[in-house]
């Protein structure tokens, strides 16, 4: 495995790939960080689950991205050995899980984005993202489904967690703007017929949210300033020590075999 | 959470194959029983 060396830009292609990787590998991790703190062990299991779902994203997707990249990186050189300017996940994903309510709104606002836009990348011209996109709808529809049976019930349940849902809400809406956000990489993808036009998945993804914010009876925060920056490297303080944790044993004893 | 109602789990093979008990979780409601359900006995028959 190659180190985090000064390299050449990657090109789009891989650009894109390693976006959607990095984003599924950190949601993977922060859901992860719920083994052994879950509120009920059914609900531990079904974290665990989802996250073994998206570690299984990251792992396709970064193997893929590899092998266009074509510099001796698989998909755990890409994982554990890549610094944070060199991560693109998406800021939603990297925020601290903060209370159950907030990790399952979290979880709602990007699995219903992941429906969207897996949905759209089966059709991709590149065959292996498409066949990747294909195998992944049919678990991000699971999640969407899992995490807004519980936004409904905490938003539509007591006063506590009534209150604490719309507070999820209202803090990571504004994350929310960088996952319609297009910038070069997503626009040079969408006409190579590779990537998704994000700005069309919106308005399927707002009748979703829409749908499941009226029957928890939750309001939909106003759309204001949007962070981003996440796609292009510019993260949240939050990142560093969640790769730490995630990179530490790889970074101590290179290339540990069990 | 102690007084989520008990849930009894049955799992089948496929259309008109015999169900066999497959455990028991506690759930707030029949939605999160069932998603529970599917869940905790991924790896065994999916129900």
């Amino acid at each position: 495995m190659n180190g985090s060396l000064p390299m050449t830009p990657p090109s789009p292609h891989v650009a894109y790939l390693l976006r959607l990787g990095d984003s599924a590998l950190i949601n993977a991790q922060r859901l992860i960080e719920w083994c052994g703190q879950g509120p009920v062990l059914e609900e531990e299991v079904a974290l665990a689950n989802l996250a073994m779902d998206h570690l299984g994203q990251a792992r396709a997707l970064l193997a893929h991205a590899g092998a266009i990249e074509g510099q001796c990186r698989d998909e755990d050189a890409l994982a554990f050995l890549r610094d944070s300017v060199d991560f693109c996940n998406l800021l939603l994903v990297e925020l601290p899980n903060g209370d159950f309510a907030e990790t399952m709104v979290r979880q709602l606002l990007y699995s219903a984005w992941l429906v969207e836009l897996y949905g759209a990348l089966a059709n991709s011209a590149d065959p292996q993202l498409a066949a990747i996109a294909a195998k992944s709808a049919k678990e991000v529809a699971y999640h969407r489904r899992h995490a807004a049976t519980w936004v409904i019930r905490l938003g539509d349940g007591t006063e506590e967690s009534r209150r604490r849902a719309q507070a999820a809400l209202d803090a990571l809406w504004m994350f929310t703007g960088e996952l319609f956000a297009m910038d070069e990489v997503d626009r040079a993808m969408v006409e190579a017929g590779i990537g998704a036009d994000l700005a069309a998945l919106k308005p399927a993804w707002d009748e979703v949210v829409d749908l499941t914010l009226a029957e928890a009876t939750l309001a939909r925060p106003e759309d204001g300033w949007m962070q981003s920056g996440g796609k292009q490297g510019r993260h949240t303080e939050h990142l560093v020590p969640l790769l730490a944790e995630m990179q530490i044993l790889q970074r101590s004893h290179p290339d540990a075999r069990w | 959470m102690h007084d989520w109602p008990l849930w009894e789990i049955f799992l089948r093979t496929g259309n008109g194959a015999a169900y066999r008990h497959a455990g028991g979780l506690h759930a707030p409601d029949a939605a999160l029983a069932l998603q529970a359900a599917r869940d905790v006995t991924r790896g065994a028959a999916r129900g």
